[in-house]
């Protein structure tokens, strides 16, 4: 869609009147990092904020999210939880645009997940370019998420005094007639190439190769002796796949009010990697060595989801790589792959 | 239906058993399925006849060992309740001294008057069906476990580590604050409390199944602890983890 730009001056009065309409949600800082929150007015937003510590899935995938609940007087009757908050995911980076995009591929596809969709139809997602790398692991070039190809309403790059503004949807449209935003001139649009010229070219390649190759390179690599060597790194914690952008494991789980037996079904964030994910009934257990553990989780991020969907389900924010206390980190294991 | 529940306190601090009258908005409703009649902190009742026995505190003295194995006799479910019961607690301390050194340091020259051996968690004796983790247990997870059993289904408890709850919590890693935590080997489900409130876990829930212990030790020893000072973290909690198995 077309190109728009809204003066820094006007984009307070634009963000805080959303505010009363929609719950507006936007990077705040928290100590020395950053985090995704429910914000009160633009002042609260961390323009400038690095890579934040859980990607903002958490507001279509909530950590605890209540799918029905079940009622046994007069006959059991089940009555669905759906979350219809009009929400604003305000300054998301291209990365974790990125992140979303995919999983609304994913949560579409096949047997749909009615409560993500339902979030997701009723979010409308701002996003934000970053200026540079944000940390020293981050290799977001590496696997193309640079910029934005998908899965935002609109897009803001800084251009000094301005924002350049990418138009992803009808809905972000309809955003940008609340005013203050104006139709991209000749200028803009310069100054708009020229910014995405500089921020390509202050990104290094953090992975030796053409990702390209990876799902290759990961189909061969099915009995390498990388994976047994990882075990010794790994605390099957799940952290690495709690902040990820792109994973969606859930467990479902009951709750009952011993009471009157009324019930809650809910389900709340899985891991493949912790020990008892592929465990089923009967006490098996299909990936019960970490290393296999640790296999899958690197095979989906750089061979499956590509193979079924053309995207990488890995978005290089290297926030795995930062919360793994023995530093496993899905970059240096592709460039070790290749090595 | 209602059930009659007893809890019963060993060598401990009794917090355990008094947590489970702290549930507040849910009390009344258990109270409305589980008749307690015997219960040292809550009520005068003595009775012998009762279907679940939650066990509070740690095995350190003969005559509760036969008491121990009554109570398993009598209760068709018996639940340990808390890091003493479960793991032996802080008091399995007492077992990296000599024997008699604790007994004559507390009492001195009365150190004879009480008899003591070593600390052992309540599985040590009997069959336990279930465990309520912590210290002091959490208040959700006793109603998660009369809840499970009263429904007649499993009760859920993790079996994966702190670092997951405290990850999902978005807590800055303690680690990360120049803190030690024991929280890649404990077991999660108290929503990781203290490290999100900036202190190291303590591992006051014991370890998962299946802990990854010389990972942990790698990464302890990167952030600069000493073997002293890891082992001192180990036997907080989790001594009888490791008499019970070959690693500290």
């Amino acid at each position: 869609m077309g190109l728009m730009a809204i003066d820094k001056r006007d984009l307070s009065a634009f963000i805080d009147g959303l505010i009363p309409q929609w719950e507006v949600v936007a990077p705040v800082p928290v100590e020395f990092k950053y985090a995704f929150r429910k914000v009160g007015s633009f002042q609260d937003v961390a323009l400038d904020y690095t890579n934040t510590m859980l990607p903002p899935k958490k507001f279509l995938l909530p950590q605890r999210d209540e799918l029905f609940s079940c009622n046994p007087e007069g006959g059991p009757s089940l009555t669905p939880r759906f979350d219809e908050t009009p929400r604003v995911l305000f300054g998301v980076h291209s990365c974790d645009v990125h992140g979303i995009w995919l999983l609304d591929d994913i949560l579409a596809e096949g047997c749909s997940d009615p409560h993500y969709l339902c979030r997701r139809s009723n979010t409308l997602i701002i996003g934000l370019d970053c200026k540079g790398p944000c940390h020293d692991n981050a290799f977001c070039k590496d696997m193309g998420t640079l910029k934005p190809a998908g899965g935002f309403d609109l897009f803001l790059t800084d251009l000094g005094e301005r924002y350049a503004v990418q138009v992803g949807t009808g809905a972000g449209t309809a955003l940008a007639e609340r005013g203050g935003f104006y139709m991209a001139d000749f200028e803009v649009r310069e100054e708009f190439f020229a910014a995405w010229q500089k921020k390509q070219s202050g990104f290094p390649n953090r992975i030796g190769y053409d990702t390209a190759a990876l799902p290759n390179i990961l189909a061969e690599s099915y009995d390498d002796i990388i994976w047994e060597a990882l075990e010794m790194r790994c605390f099957d914690c799940g952290a690495c796949t709690t902040v990820c952008p792109t994973c969606y494991c859930f467990d479902v789980l009951d709750e009952n009010d011993i009471g009157t037996d009324r019930s809650i079904r809910y389900r709340r964030w899985d891991s493949c990697q912790l020990q008892d994910f592929a465990a089923v009934a009967g006490g098996a257990n299909f990936r019960g060595k970490r290393s296999d553990r640790l296999r899958h989780r690197l095979l989906r991020k750089g061979k499956y989801f590509k193979e079924k969907f053309g995207r990488f389900a890995c978005v290089g924010c290297g926030r795995c790589g930062r919360s793994c206390l023995l530093h496993i980190d899905v970059r240096d294991v592709f460039n070790q792959l290749k090595g | 239906m209602t059930v009659r529940a007893g809890v019963f306190a060993f060598t401990s601090c009794e917090g355990c058993s008094l947590i489970t009258l702290e549930v507040e908005d849910r009390l009344l409703e258990i109270l409305g399925r589980v008749e307690f009649v015997n219960f040292r902190e809550a009520i005068d009742d003595k009775s012998d006849d009762y279907d679940i026995a939650f066990i509070d505190g740690a095995i350190t003295r003969e005559h509760e060992v036969g008491e121990l194995m009554k109570i398993r006799e009598r209760a068709a479910i018996l639940v340990a309740m808390g890091a003493c019961a479960v793991q032996g607690g802080l008091y399995f301390l007492k077992e990296y001294h000599e024997p008699g050194e604790t007994l004559a340091y507390v009492y001195g020259d009365k150190a004879g008057q009480f008899d003591t051996m070593p600390v052992r968690p309540v599985s040590q004796y009997v069959k336990v069906d279930h465990s309520l983790y912590g210290c002091p247990i959490d208040k959700r997870e006793f109603v998660e476990v009369v809840t499970a059993l009263l429904s007649g289904r499993r009760p859920n408890i993790p079996d994966y580590p702190v670092c997951n709850e405290c990850r999902m919590s978005e807590n800055i890693c303690v680690f990360e604050r120049g803190l030690a935590c024991m929280g890649p080997v404990t077991r999660a489900g108290c929503g990781a409390i203290c490290p999100s409130r900036h202190v190291g876990c303590f591992g006051c829930r014991g370890m998962v199944d299946k802990p990854a212990l010389d990972q942990h030790r790698a990464v302890l020893t990167e952030r600069g602890l000493t073997e002293e000072e890891i082992t001192a973290r180990y036997r907080m909690f989790n001594g009888h983890w490791g008499s019970a198995h070959e690693k500290p």
